[in-house]
């Protein structure tokens, strides 16, 4: 027997043993089962369908609109080590920058405290008053009065479960992924970096996008959003049981509210994929939102009359968009990695709605093609401008 | 690299140890079954069987951390939100070892990152033998806490699969499916991981000594 096995059958009995038998497991039980019962809140507020949808006092409204597009892989880009079983860290939501409405806003039943920070799991009751939450360098959001939020996710991704009232976020665009989402019951509105306000009114869902791109679809167990790209100014409106066929939008810049300033201490850069909202109004205090009486169902679209009061002021037509976007959508799929031997065949068609001035207001994938190509390929997409308005569909066929 | 393969290949010989096994708890299956539908209960049950386990293995796959019990924790919060996903394909215990090695592993990852409180001294709340002399009992705990110190130099796939075989007592075929390798891949590393441990405990001063007379007691054993 080598000196290595004596060692090894010594530290098989003892390496450990102790040590494990000397864990102060009260500490530990206790602490597990504090992130258990969160953990537990947490996935009611996702799956539950219909959570709280009768809570008082909720405002309806909307505003912003940004689009989707990308949808890169979240919670960054390391796949786990070893499939069948998930991990991660307790990372924080956020810290409350300002409370207003005194004890009118709480935090898992507690008065929330300004520097209070916010993990998975919290549950964020703005009663009275309401409540502004910065992710440092990331997000300034607002918990509108009247509104109950959730936490649910906050490695990488921030998402909040909407169960009543409104939040509004300005939010710093990311490179890839998702910096933000909302989830009512089974619909999530994610955006990359944009200013938007999500509301509901029971299953009703009010999107008010003042800057950049937001995706709207079914809210997905992993990863990001597929689901229609909506680009700034728009007005979207969906039922949060049926998303993807109840969308409808707007883009006139008169139908989206007007956006609060949302203040961060850190630097909050605009929105690359679309220019700010043209007309909007000076921010201003909280008010009732302009919402329209009817949410209508049906497949997502853009109103006709409202396009047609579209700014008439566009930039000159570029000389051949559809093959400028092709181009790099292939070159964008080429670099994708991939095995040695193995040949990729693609065949898709980019669905475009187009504005008035030719520029690109919402665009699809069909069918879908990855999310990184999606994220890299979005910035060409929405930079095009066409010189026509309606619609164009962009063959796309890619062979490596 | 002639010589390590033929080493290598000789490696049928390899001793196995003897498997702690543990008895299948007649009504573990109901348990589980009643955890993953979210009886807390259940889930509280399954815990308290099986945690003094986990913190072994946490233990020996990390080492002496400040962040120990962080590290317990976390492993029962994954097997909370991951046993719903539990199919009863594999052993109820492969399928806990493959969550406890994800999440050491990703902990080391990150924890690569910022500084850490490694080998703390032991605290006095340690339990101790009565049939061995403070001196011997001194000596027992620096080789155990050397021999700690060489896994942890050991990369992360070569110190799981020996902590898992060697002190663990799991068979490599087990083993290959809690890190989803091949078996060959598994006996490989086992191999090297043998091979780099024999060549650093000749370096470790705590335990050169050991080895030292512990080879010169097999030799004289040959030699009779």
């Amino acid at each position: 027997m080598s000196a290595l096995d004596n060692v090894v059958r010594e530290a098989r009995q003892r390496l450990g043993t102790e040590e494990a038998r000397g864990v102060d497991w009260d500490a530990v039980d206790r602490r597990l089962f504090e992130r258990i019962a969160k953990e537990r809140r947490v996935e009611r507020a996702r799956f539950a369908p219909g959570g709280l949808r009768a809570w008082p006092g909720v405002a309806l409204a909307a505003a912003a609109a940004v689009a989707l597009f990308a949808v890169a892989a979240r919670d960054g880009k390391r796949a786990p080590l070893l499939d069948g079983a998930r991990t991660g860290t307790d990372e924080i939501a956020g810290s409350i920058v300002s409370v207003d409405g005194d004890g009118q806003v709480q935090v898992d039943g507690q008065a929330a405290a300004r520097g209070a920070s916010l993990r998975v799991g919290d549950v964020i009751e703005a009663r009275g008053g309401r409540v502004t939450v910065e992710r440092a360098g990331k997000l300034t959001l607002r918990i509108e009065a009247g509104s109950r939020v959730i936490v649910t996710h906050t490695q990488g991704t921030l998402v909040l479960a909407l169960m009543a009232g409104a939040v509004e976020a300005q939010v710093v665009p990311v490179a890839s992924g998702e910096a933000f989402a909302v989830d009512v019951d089974g619909a999530r509105v994610a955006v990359h970096g944009t200013h938007l306000r999500v509301a509901r009114d029971g299953q009703r869902v009010a999107v008010d996008l003042s800057e950049g791109v937001v995706a709207v679809g079914q809210a997905p167990r992993v990863g990001s959003v597929i689901g229609t790209l909506v680009t700034a100014p728009a007005h979207a409106e969906f039922v949060a049981s049926d998303a993807v066929q109840t969308l409808t939008l707007t883009h006139d810049p008169a139908s989206v509210r007007a956006p609060v300033a949302l203040v961060s201490t850190s630097q909050v850069r605009p929105a690359p994929l679309a220019p700010p909202l043209a007309a909007t109004p000076k921010a201003e205090a909280i008010a009732p939102l302009h919402v329209p009486t009817t949410v209508v169902l049906g497949p997502a679209r853009t109103d006709a009359h409202t396009s047609a009061a579209a700014p008439p002021a566009g930039p000159v037509a570029d000389a051949n968009p559809d093959a400028a976007i092709a181009s790099a959508v292939r070159a964008c799929m080429a670099e994708r990695p991939r095995a040695e031997n193995v040949t990729v065949v693609v065949r898709t068609t980019l669905r475009l709605e187009l504005g008035d001035d030719g520029s690109v207001r919402a665009a699809r994938f069909d069918p879908p093609v990855a999310p990184d190509v999606n994220g890299c390929a979005v910035s060409t997409i929405y930079k095009a401008h066409f010189a026509h308005g309606g619609s164009e569909a962009i063959a796309i066929d890619f062979e490596n | 690299m002639a010589s390590a393969l033929a080493a290598f290949m000789a490696l049928p010989a390899y001793v196995e140890p003897a498997r702690k096994v543990r008895p299948r708890m007649p009504d573990e299956e109901r348990l589980i079954a009643r955890a993953a539908a979210g009886e807390p209960s259940a889930f509280r049950e399954l815990y308290d069987r099986h945690r003094t386990d986990v913190a072994r293995l946490v233990y020996r796959m990390l080492g002496n951390r400040s962040d120990f019990e962080d590290v317990i924790q976390e492993v029962f919060v994954q097997v909370y939100k991951s046993l719903k996903d539990f199919r009863g394909q594999a052993k109820f215990s492969t399928w806990l070892h493959r969550v406890t090695v994800n999440v050491v592993l990703m902990h080391r990852r990150s924890a690569r990152s910022r500084p850490v409180f490694a080998d703390e001294p032991p605290g006095d709340g340690l339990l101790r033998s009565d049939d061995v002399r403070p001196d011997e009992d001194a000596e027992r705990r620096e080789r155990i806490r050397a021999f700690g110190r060489l896994l942890d130099r050991l990369a992360d796939k070569k110190r799981i699969v020996f902590v898992l075989h060697e002190l663990e007592g799991i068979a490599p075929g087990e083993i290959a499916r809690i890190v989803g390798a091949p078996v060959l891949t598994v006996r490989t590393r086992l191999f090297y991981a043998r091979r780099e441990l024999e060549a650093m405990l000749r370096e470790e001063p705590s335990l050169a000594g050991l080895a030292t007379a512990l080879s010169k007691g097999d030799d004289a054993e040959q030699d009779t």
